[in-house]
C-alpha cells in the first residue's frame, strides 16, 4: 500500500555555464514511503548531498533547481516545496523534515551550549514555549539518543565524534518531523559508534514512524539500515529497488562494480576488478548512457539516447539497456 | 622496470634553476596583480616613485645640498618656470628636493619593511614551530614590541643614538631604519606564528618527517613556502607604514638634517611656516606623493595575496 | 602456511611499549606489543581509534622511541641511531592525499623530496624518481612531472604519495588507511596497484584499516587492536571468519555487509573505547565485554594461543561459545 511522505519528480539542479545550464542533478525521481528507510548510494561527485539539499532549499548560492517538483505529504495536505519561499519553507524545515548534516563537528556552533542549539530548534517549531518546557524536552531529546541529559550544557567540543552525531540527531528530531534525510551519517566513525548510531536510528524509526533518507557511498551500510535503495551515478538514478535484490542480484554494471568494492568477509579472498576512469565532468559528460566509458558490458547503442528507468522485476528498476543482467555481483561472495 | 635515459635526460633539460623559476612566478605574480584596477594603480605608481628615486639625482636641476643651491634673494617663491615647485626658505629649489625626496624615503621604507619582516618571520616561525618554551618566551618578546608606543620609543632611541650616529652604518638615517625596524617586527610575527600553527601540523608536515627530514628541512622547505604569502602581503603593508613612520619622525625633527627625504622636505616646510604663508606648494608635493605613495603599497598588498597560490598562476 | 620462518622478519616487536605525557597524566599508547612484521606479507592491523595503530606505524617508521621492550628491524634492535636508518627503510602513505602533499610543491619535487634528504646527485635522482611515479602508475612520468597536486584527482594524487614512498626503495610500507578517502570506484585501482607493487618489489606492508571487509581481501595476516595491546592475531581466514576475542568477535558482527546476517545488533557493545590515559584494571576488555567474568576484572591477560595454529588471543575465556553473564563496567 503506497503512502510516500516525499515525493521526488524529475529533479534538475545546475549551475549556469558557458552555453546553458551544467547540471549537477539529472532527471532525479523517487518515493519515500512512510516510515520507511531509502538509501540514496553514490560515489562523491553524483550528486547525491545535491538532491539533499535541493529537496531543503539549501543550496550554495551559485546552484539551483531548474525543474522538477519535490511533495511533502504533511498532516495539513500536500506541500510542494519547490514552490515555497524561503520563508514558506522556514515553516516546514525541521517541522517536517529535517537534515543530519554531513561532518556535525561543522554543522554545530561551536560556541553555544548543546541545549541552546537544540532549545532554539524546538522555539522554532513553537516560539510560545517556556524556557522549563524547552529544558525538559532538551535533556528528553538527549536521552532519547544515549547522551546523559546533563550534557545538555556541555559545548560541541566536548562530546566525541559519535556522541556528536547523537547530538545532530537529537537536534533533527527537535521538532517531530516526519521525514530525516542523514547525509553520510556515520563516515567518519568508528564501526562500533557507527554501528550505536545506525541502531539508533533504527530504533526512532521504528518508535516514532519516522521515513528516513540515507545518503552515503557505503553500501554497506546502506544494505543494514534500509529496505530499498537507489544508486546514483553522474547526477541520475541508474537502479532502483528492494535492497537485498538489488545487492543479491545487481541490474546495472555500475551497481555490480561498486559492490565489488565492498568485499564480503567468508566469501573470495581476493581483490575486486577495478572500475577503470574516474567519474564524468558534470560540464562535459558523455553522451547517451553516462557510466558507458567505463562500462565492461557497453555497446554502441550505450552513446546514442537517453536512458530512462525500466522495471525489470519487482519493484525494481534499472537504466541499463541489457537489463534484465544473470550475472551476480562482480567479485561478491557466497555466504 | 626503471625508465629510460631518454625521458631522465629530457626531464633533466626540462627543470628550469631555482633562479629562473623564481623570477618566473615573479612576473605572473606582477601580472596577476596588474589586472585588477587596484592593483594597476599601486604597480603604476610604486614603479613611478622607483623610476624618480633611480633617475631623481639625475633629473635634479639642482643638488640641494649644495652650497650653490642657497639663493635667499628667491626665498619661498611659488612654482616658476625656473623652479617647477618654487623655492624654498633658502631660495633652494623644491622640485629637485622632491626629486631625492623619492629616493630616501624608498630606501628607508624598503629597508626597514624588508628587515621588520624578515625579523618578523623568522622569530614568528620559530615560536610557531618549536612550541614550548621557544614559543613562550618569543611570544613574550613579541608582546612587548607589539605594545610599544612608536613615537616615545623612536624619540628615545633617536635621543639615545643620536650621538653615536656616525658609527651606526647610514648615520641618522640609519637610525631611522633600526627604529622603524625594531617596532615594526612584532606584526608580522604573530600572523607568522598563528599560520605556522595551523601548518605544522598539516597531514604534509607529518610525512615529510616521517622520510626524515629535520626541522630545518621541514622549516625552509614546507613552513616557509606556505608561510610567504602573508608575509609578501604584510611585508608590503610594513614599506608603506615604514615610510609613513620615516616621514613622520622627520616631521617631528628626528630625521637626517643631511638628507632630504619627503618627510625632512614637510618638516622643513612646517618649520619655515609655509602654511600660515599659504606655500601650498611647499607641503603639497611631498604630502601628496606620501599618501600616494603608501597608498599604492596598500592597494598591492590588498592584491598579492590572492595572486599567488598555485592555483593562481594557472589563471 | 609457512612454519616459523627461517627468514628474518622485517620487523618484529616485543613487549614493546610506547608511552606519552599528556596534559600530567600518562598515556600507554602501547602497552605491550607482540608483533612480527613478515618480507613479502601484508599484515592487517584492524582497530578503532584509540587502540595505537598510528603509535604503532610511528614506532615502526622511527618517528617515535620505545619507551619499554623491544623492536628489531632487521634482525638489529634498534636505537636512537638507528631509527634514521629506518626512515630510509621503511616509508609511509597517508590516508588523505588532499592533505599528504605540500600544496605548492610540484610532483617532481614531491617525489625526488626523500631522495634530496639522503643527498642522492641530480640525475639519479631524477632517474629513481620518475621510475617511482611510473610503478605508481602516473606514466608518462613527463606528463606528471610539473604539475602541482591540485591539478590532479584524489587517485592520482594518492599516488604521487605512493611513488614519493616508493622512490628511496624502502622495504616495507606502511599504509594507513591508503583508500578510504577515496572514491569508493577509484579504491580498487589504489588497492591493486599497492600488491603488485608488493609482488614486483618484494616489499613488506603493513595495512591499517577499520574496514574488515578490505582486511580480508587483501591480508595475509590480521592483527587485532584495543586500547594498546594486540588482542587478536593469526591469518585473515582464522581471525576473521573464527574470532576468538570476544572484541574481535564484536567487530567483525557489526561490521556492515552488503549481505546483512542476523545478530550483528546483538554484538553492539556498550559505551566508547575509554581513554588510553585511564586503563581498565585487569583485562583491559573486561569492562565492555559480554563474557567478562571476576578473573578478567583482576587479572590482565597476554596474547594465548586460541583457535587455529599460530593464532592468538588476548583472553582468559576465548572461543566461539555463547557470552556469559556480564560482569557490572568498572567506571
Amino acid at each position: 500500500m503506497s503512502d510516500p511522505v516525499l515525493t521526488v519528480d524529475d529533479l534538475h539542479v545546475g549551475y549556469p555555464g558557458e552555453e546553458g545550464d551544467i547540471e549537477i542533478v539529472t532527471g532525479v525521481s523517487f518515493e519515500l514511503q512512510r516510515g520507511e528507510a531509502l538509501g540514496l548510494a553514490g560515489e562523491s561527485g553524483c550528486g547525491k548531498t545535491t538532491t539533499a539539499l535541493a529537496i531543503m532549499k539549501l543550496l550554495a548560492p551559485g546552484l539551483r533547481q531548474i525543474s522538477g517538483t519535490v511533495d511533502l505529504q504533511t498532516a495539513n495536505g500536500v506541500v510542494h516545496l519547490q514552490k515555497r519561499t524561503e520563508r514558506g519553507m522556514r515553516d516546514v524545515r525541521w517541522t517536517e523534515i529535517s537534515l543530519v548534516f554531513q561532518g556535525a563537528i561543522g554543522a554545530l556552533d561551536p560556541v553555544q551550549r548543546v541545549s541552546r542549539q537544540i532549545g532554539d530548534a524546538i522555539r522554532l517549531h513553537d516560539p510560545e514555549a517556556d524556557r522549563t518546557a524547552v529544558r525538559e524536552r532538551v535533556k528528553e531529546l538527549l536521552e532519547r539518543v544515549g547522551i546523559s541529559g546533563e550534557r545538555a550544557s556541555q559545548y560541541p567540543h566536548e562530546f566525541s565524534g559519535g556522541m556528536r552525531q547523537r547530538v545532530m540527531i537529537a537536534l533533527a528530531l527537535a521538532c517531530e518531523p516526519e521525514v530525516i534525510i542523514a547525509d553520510e551519517p556515520t563516515t567518519a566513525l568508528d564501526v562500533m559508534t557507527q554501528a550505536q548510531v545506525l541502531a539508533l536510528l533504527e530504533e526512532l524509526r521504528r518508535d516514532l514512524g519516522l521515513a528516513l533518507l540515507l545518503i552515503t557511498h557505503d553500501l554497506a551500510v546502506i544494505a543494514e539500515t534500509c529496505e530499498r535503495v537507489a544508486v546514483m551515478y553522474a547526477g541520475s538514478i541508474v537502479e532502483t529497488g528492494p535492497t537485498d535484490a538489488v545487492f543479491a542480484v545487481p541490474q546495472h554494471p555500475y551497481t555490480q562494480r561498486l559492490l565489488g568494492a565492498f568485499p564480503l568477509v567468508g566469501g573470495e579472498r581476493a581483490l575486486p576488478p577495478a572500475i577503470p576512469g574516474t567519474p564524468p565532468d558534470p560540464a562535459d559528460p558523455p553522451s547517451g548512457c553516462r557510466f558507458h566509458p567505463r562500462c565492461h558490458l557497453a555497446r554502441e547503442a550505450c552513446w546514442h539516447g537517453e536512458m530512462a528507468l525500466r522495471p525489470v522485476g519487482d519493484d525494481h528498476d534499472s537504466a541499463c539497456l541489457f537489463a534484465p543482467l544473470q550475472q551476480t555481483a562482480v567479485a561478491g561472495g557466497v555466504r | 622496470m626503471a625508465v629510460s635515459s631518454e625521458t631522465v635526460a629530457q626531464l633533466l633539460g626540462s627543470e628550469r634553476g631555482p633562479l629562473a623559476r623564481w623570477l618566473v612566478g615573479a612576473v605572473r605574480v606582477v601580472r596577476a596583480i596588474g589586472r585588477r584596477p587596484l592593483g594597476a594603480f599601486g604597480l603604476i605608481t610604486i614603479a613611478i616613485v622607483v623610476a624618480l628615486a633611480l633617475l631623481g639625482p639625475a633629473l635634479a636641476p639642482q643638488d640641494p645640498l649644495a652650497s650653490s643651491s642657497f639663493d635667499f634673494a628667491n626665498r619661498m617663491q611659488s612654482p616658476s618656470s625656473a623652479h617647477w615647485l618654487g623655492t624654498d626658505e633658502s631660495g633652494r629649489d623644491l622640485f629637485s628636493q622632491f626629486l631625492l625626496g623619492a629616493r630616501v624615503s624608498l630606501i628607508v621604507g624598503l629597508v626597514a619593511g624588508i628587515a621588520s619582516a624578515v625579523i618578523g618571520a623568522a622569530v614568528g616561525i620559530c615560536a610557531g614551530y618549536f612550541g614550548g618554551w621557544a614559543d613562550r618566551g618569543l611570544t613574550f618578546l613579541d608582546d612587548w614590541f607589539l605594545v610599544l608606543p612608536f613615537v616615545p620609543f623612536a624619540v628615545l632611541m633617536a635621543a639615545l643614538l643620536q650621538d653615536d650616529a656616525e658609527s651606526i652604518p647610514g648615520g641618522q638615517t640609519g637610525i631611522i631604519v633600526l627604529v622603524l625596524a625594531i617596532t615594526g617586527w612584532a606584526g608580522t610575527t604573530r600572523i607568522v606564528r598563528a599560520q605556522v600553527l595551523s601548518l605544522r601540523e598539516r597531514q604534509f608536515v607529518e610525512r615529510a618527517r616521517s622520510q626524515g627530514a629535520s626541522h630545518v628541512w621541514i622549516m625552509r622547505r614546507h613552513i616557509l613556502p606556505n608561510v610567504m604569502p602573508i608575509v609578501w602581503a604584510n611585508t608590503v603593508l610594513i614599506v608603506a607604514l615604514s615610510v609613513l613612520g620615516e616621514a613622520g619622525l622627520s616631521y617631528f625633527g628626528l630625521g637626517d638634517p643631511d638628507s632630504f627625504s619627503w618627510g625632512t622636505v614637510l618638516y622643513n616646510g612646517f618649520q619655515a611656516g609655509a602654511i600660515n604663508q599659504g606655500a601650498w606648494w611647499y607641503v603639497l608635493p611631498p604630502g601628496i606623493a606620501i599618501t600616494l605613495f603608501v597608498l599604492a603599497f596598500f592597494a598591492v598588498g590588498q592584491v598579492i595575496d590572492e595572486s599567488s597560490t598555485p592555483q593562481a598562476r594557472r589563471l | 602456511m609457512p612454519l616459523a620462518s627461517a627468514v628474518t622478519p622485517l620487523a618484529e616487536a616485543r613487549g614493546l611499549e610506547v608511552t606519552f605525557r599528556r596534559r600530567g597524566r600518562v598515556v600507554r599508547a602501547l602497552d605491550g606489543v607482540d608483533l612480527e612484521w613478515r618480507q613479502d606479507e601484508v599484515l592487517g592491523v584492524v582497530g578503532e581509534s584509540g587502540c595505537g595503530k598510528t603509535t604503532l606505524a610511528r614506532t615502526l617508521l622511527g618517528l617515535e622511541l620505545p619507551s619499554a621492550g623491544e623492536l628489531r628491524f632487521e634482525g638489529e634492535v634498534l636505537d636512537r641511531g638507528g631509527t634514521r636508518t629506518l626512515r630510509r627503510k621503511v616509508q609511509m602513505v597517508f590516508q588523505d592525499p588532499y592533505q599528504s602533499l605540500n600544496p605548492r610543491m610540484r610532483v617532481s619535487e614531491l617525489v625526488q623530496e626523500p631522495l634530496r634528504m639522503q643527498g642522492m646527485p641530480r640525475g639519479e635522482r631524477i632517474l629513481r624518481a620518475a621510475t617511482a611515479l611510473e610503478d605508481a602508475g602516473l606514466a608518462p612520468a613527463e606528463r606528471f612531472w610539473h604539475r602541482y597536486p591540485f591539478e590532479l584527482s584524489g587517485g592520482q594524487r594518492q599516488r604521487v604519495a605512493i611513488a614519493s614512498a616508493l622512490a628511496p626503495e624502502p622495504a616495507g610500507l606502511v599504509c594507513d588507511e591508503p583508500v578510504s578517502a577515496l572514491d569508493v570506484s577509484v579504491r580498487a585501482q589504489v588497492l591493486h596497484l599497492l600488491l603488485g607493487l608488493r609482488r614486483a618489489r618484494g616489499l613488506a606492508l603493513l595495512l591499517i584499516t577499520h574496514d574488515i571487509g578490505l582486511a580480508w581481501s587483501l591480508c595475509d595476516r590480521v592483527a587485532v587492536m584495543y586500547l594498546g595491546r594486540v588482542v587478536e592475531l593469526g591469518t585473515a581466514a582464522d581471525v576473521l571468519e573464527r574470532p576468538q576475542h570476544p572484541y574481535t568477535q564484536a567487530l567483525i558482527a557489526v561490521a556492515p555487509s552488503t549481505r546483512p546476517r542476523p545478530g550483528g545488533r546483538a554484538a553492539i557493545l556498550e559505551g566508547e573505547v575509554p581513554d588510553a590515559s585511564r586503563l581498565p584494571s585487569g583485562c583491559r576488555f573486561h569492562p565492555r565485554c559480554p563474557r567478562a567474568r571476576e578473573r578478567c576484572a583482576e587479572e590482565d591477560v597476554g596474547p594465548r594461543p586460541s583457535g587455529a595454529a599460530g593464532q592468538t588471543a588476548a583472553c582468559w575465556y576465548p572461543g566461539m561459545e555463547r557470552p556469559v553473564r556480564a560482569v557490572a563496567p568498572t567506571a
